[in-house]
């Protein structure tokens, strides 16, 4: 059983959460939260595999509600439910860590595939998606403006640069002629070392150490 | 320019064939010449005038050199050679550069010059003044002509009328005693101070012509009346303060100086005059006191009429940022609303969706179907609206084809009088729509600049074309076919279609194209903005 926690203001959402997911028969809703605040106490205390949360809520709005989850507890999965794909909110949550998002007029097949790929810690995010967020979030100041990341082997540095220039991990095993499966394990390797959730953040991080620069061209790094 | 005003043009080349049939009429052979060449010799002078319009350089230069031929062969269409070079030269100082003026005066010149010497005539100063005076003048005359006292934007007469009076009391107050003194009768004398005298009333519109006329009055008078010369003078310092007061270029200011001190001293010095260098200063001096008023007073108009249009100019702009920020204020509002009947749909669509995917097929089943396909279209179409209100420089009416909207501001634009030649690639409609409209918006401020500034009969080629980049427009106007009244220009136009280009990350550049024109060239880049 997969269990859910939905935030959102709109008991129209709520319902129509609660409905699709009770039909797939491998999940269950098991909070609603009307608020912010109240999403980041029902994660409390139900400890759910997935939170579906929306942006726009009444007093904590959405993303400070992410952050606050995901300070107390850095592996929650956090899927953003939103009304515009281009809200700049969404680009922030993503940021922040959520593991990807669903627009409300999405297909509902695809909704329940993206709660059960969340919930096996998938990525949710097209590779393509990423560019646009890093260059709408990565500031001309925080371009290369910290040490490379300490902790990580030649290869894992490698496989980081690449996902930082929005490279699919297909296009990043071709151009490490390595197999997908590498190229996962080191994404995952790297971004246990360094504390990261997911894809997003593993991009900017790339961006923020100079291992990637501004045109999203990866930067060769002298050897140590 | 394409062939407006033809016959205009055809009634030039049939005036030219006329005067020199009329002056060689009574001709019979001459030393060189059969009578029966007196037709062709006509056609040869007079046709070309049908294209001194157009092409005013080659055709002087032309009758220049048929002048020289002409009088080396001892024919009488000399006369008329040496009359329609004048006229030639004229249109040429009207119309075209000053390097070109020159040369067509040069070559004027030495042909007036071989047409005046001939054997057995003397060489004296006067030859050489005259050949000089006689190219230099209508080419002057023409350059002057081309718009150097803008147009006089006051209503009011009061100062023309009281110039007028002016005139008229010293003119007849101070000659009256000596109308019957010359030779001429003293209704022509009586007639001529009249005249005179009012002329300064349209001293202020036509400041060229007053001045010219006064100096003519100045010239007969100093031949035939010698008495009434010094009101002659009086007027011609008044003409020549007007005109210091109306022409703001300091090139002609200097000529109208020139030409007074000229006036001046063919008014005072006589028989026995003594030139000394004391003298000459002092009437130097003189005649610069009425171009200093003159140049105050104009200076003084010119300073007020600009704080008006600033005060005008000040005025909009309040009013244009009062509008901005409603403007702005309902954007915000409509960007309210969309987000909230969005927000509600999305909550709507969802429920719909959730209970289709649970429900049984029916009919149930199939109005749901039709609530979420309704919502979803909704909310597309309320994703495009809100990227219009995000994005202000997309108009609606941009959304339509923008290679039509270039056609269509083309044909408005010829319509209006601009010959327009367009030249649309169509490889053009695979750019981004942001480009292509901001192209289209390019070619329409473009093209109402150049009617603005040019005036109708302009020749303007439009062209937009792909690019290494992406789009390329330009726009390139040819000389205005006649002197337009600059209209007031704010600059807005431009600064704007600058900014647009600047957010594209194009470039764009307008100025001067060095041959008379103007033109405006702008680059977009391909890539879509995200």
């Amino acid at each position: 059983m997969i269990r859910v926690l939905v935030a959102d203001d709109q008991a129209l959402v709520r319902a129509g959460v609660r409905m699709l997911l009770q039909a797939t028969g491998d999940m269950e809703v098991v909070g609603e939260a009307v608020d912010g605040a109240e999403a980041v106490r029902l994660a409390e205390r139900h400890l759910p595999d997935v939170i579906l949360m929306d942006l726009r809520m009444p007093r904590v709005d959405g993303l400070e509600a992410i952050k606050r989850v995901l300070a107390a507890r850095p592996g929650a999965r956090i899927v953003v439910l939103t009304t515009f794909a281009e809200d700049a909110n969404v680009y922030a949550a993503l940021r922040a860590g959520a593991v990807g998002f669903l627009v409300k007029d999405d297909e509902p097949e695809r909704m329940v595939d993206a709660v059960r790929r969340a919930a096996a810690g998938e990525q949710l995010l097209a590779p393509s998606v990423l560019r646009r967020v890093v260059e709408r979030f990565l500031d001309a100041e925080e371009q290369a403006a910290a040490p490379p990341p300490a902790g990580l082997t030649e290869r894992e540095l490698e496989v980081l640069a690449l996902v930082g220039t929005g490279l699919s991990n297909a296009e990043i095993a071709e151009e490490l002629h390595v197999g997908v499966t590498t190229v996962k394990t080191h994404i995952a390797a790297a971004m246990e070392k360094l504390g990261l959730r997911n894809r997003i953040q593993a991009a900017v991080v790339a961006h923020r150490t100079g291992l990637v620069d501004a045109s999203f061209r990866p930067v060769r790094l002298p050897r140590p | 320019m394409r062939w407006r005003g033809l016959p205009l043009d055809v009634l030039l080349a049939v005036s030219g064939v006329g005067l020199d049939l009329l002056t060689t009429a009574h001709a019979g052979d001459t030393r060189y010449l059969p009578a029966e060449m007196n037709i062709p010799m006509a056609l040869l002078v007079g046709l070309p005038m049908g294209l001194v319009r157009r092409r005013p350089v080659p055709v002087a230069l032309y009758l220049a050199g048929l002048l020289a031929v002409t009088d080396q062969l001892e024919s009488f269409t000399s006369n008329t050679a040496q009359i329609l070079v004048c006229v030639a030269l004229g249109v040429v100082g009207y119309r075209s550069g000053w390097r070109a003026t020159v040369l067509a005066v040069a070559a004027a010149m030495a042909a007036t010059a071989l047409n005046i010497v001939d054997p057995g005539i003397p060489v004296v100063m006067n030859t050489w003044v005259y050949s000089i005076f006689l190219a230099v003048f209508p080419a002057v005359l023409g350059a002057y002509l081309r718009g150097s006292a803008g147009p006089l934007e006051e209503r009011d007469v009061t100062p023309d009328a009281l110039l007028a009076a002016g005139g008229v009391a010293i003119t007849v107050l101070s000659t009256w005693t000596s109308w019957h003194a010359g030779t001429q009768p003293v209704w022509v004398v009586g007639l001529l101070a009249v005249v005179g005298g009012l002329s300064l009333g349209i001293a202020r519109r036509l400041p060229g012509v007053v001045f010219l006329l006064q100096g003519a009055l100045l010239v007969s008078a100093d031949t035939y009346l010698n008495q009434v010369v010094n009101t002659c003078v009086i007027l011609t310092l008044i003409a020549i303060g007007v005109f210091a007061m109306r022409v703001t270029s300091w090139a002609w200011t200097i000529v109208a100086y020139a030409a007074g001190c000229m006036l001046t001293a063919i008014a005072v010095v006589g028989e026995e005059t003594q030139t000394t260098p004391f003298r000459v200063g002092i009437l130097m001096t003189l005649v610069a006191t009425p171009i200093a008023i003159g140049r105050y007073l104009g200076m003084r108009q010119a300073a007020a009429a600009a704080e008006r249009l600033r005060a005008e100019e000040a005025a909009r702009a309040a009013v244009a940022q009062v509008r901005a920020d409603q403007l702005a204020e309902r954007e915000r509002i409509a960007r309210d609303v969309h987000d909230i009947v969005a927000h509600h749909v999305g909550a709507m669509v969802l429920r719909a969706s959730a209970a289709r995917y649970t429900a049984p097929d029916g009919p149930v089943a199939d109005a749901l179907t039709d609530i979420r396909e309704t919502g979803h279209q909704v909310l597309q179409d309320l994703r495009d609206l809100l990227d219009l209100l995000r994005d202000p420089e997309r108009q609606p009416d941009l959304l339509a084809n923008p290679a039509d909207v270039v056609r269509e501001s083309a044909e408005r634009m010829a319509a209006a009088g601009l010959v327009v030649d367009l030249e649309l690639d169509p490889a053009t409609d695979r750019a981004p729509l942001i480009a292509r409209a901001s192209a289209a918006r390019i070619v329409q401020e473009g093209l109402t600049n150049v009617l603005k500034h040019a005036g109708p009969g302009t020749q303007v080629r439009v062209s937009v074309t792909p690019s290494a980049e992406g789009l390329s427009v330009r726009i390139r106007n040819g000389r205005p076919p006649t002197v337009v009244e600059r209209l007031p220009s704010s600059g807005r136009g431009l600064a704007g279609m600058r900014e647009r280009v600047r957010t594209l990350g194009g470039t764009l550049t307008a100025g001067p194209d060095g041959e008379g024109g103007w033109l405006l060239a702008a680059s977009l880049p391909a890539r879509s903005v995200a």
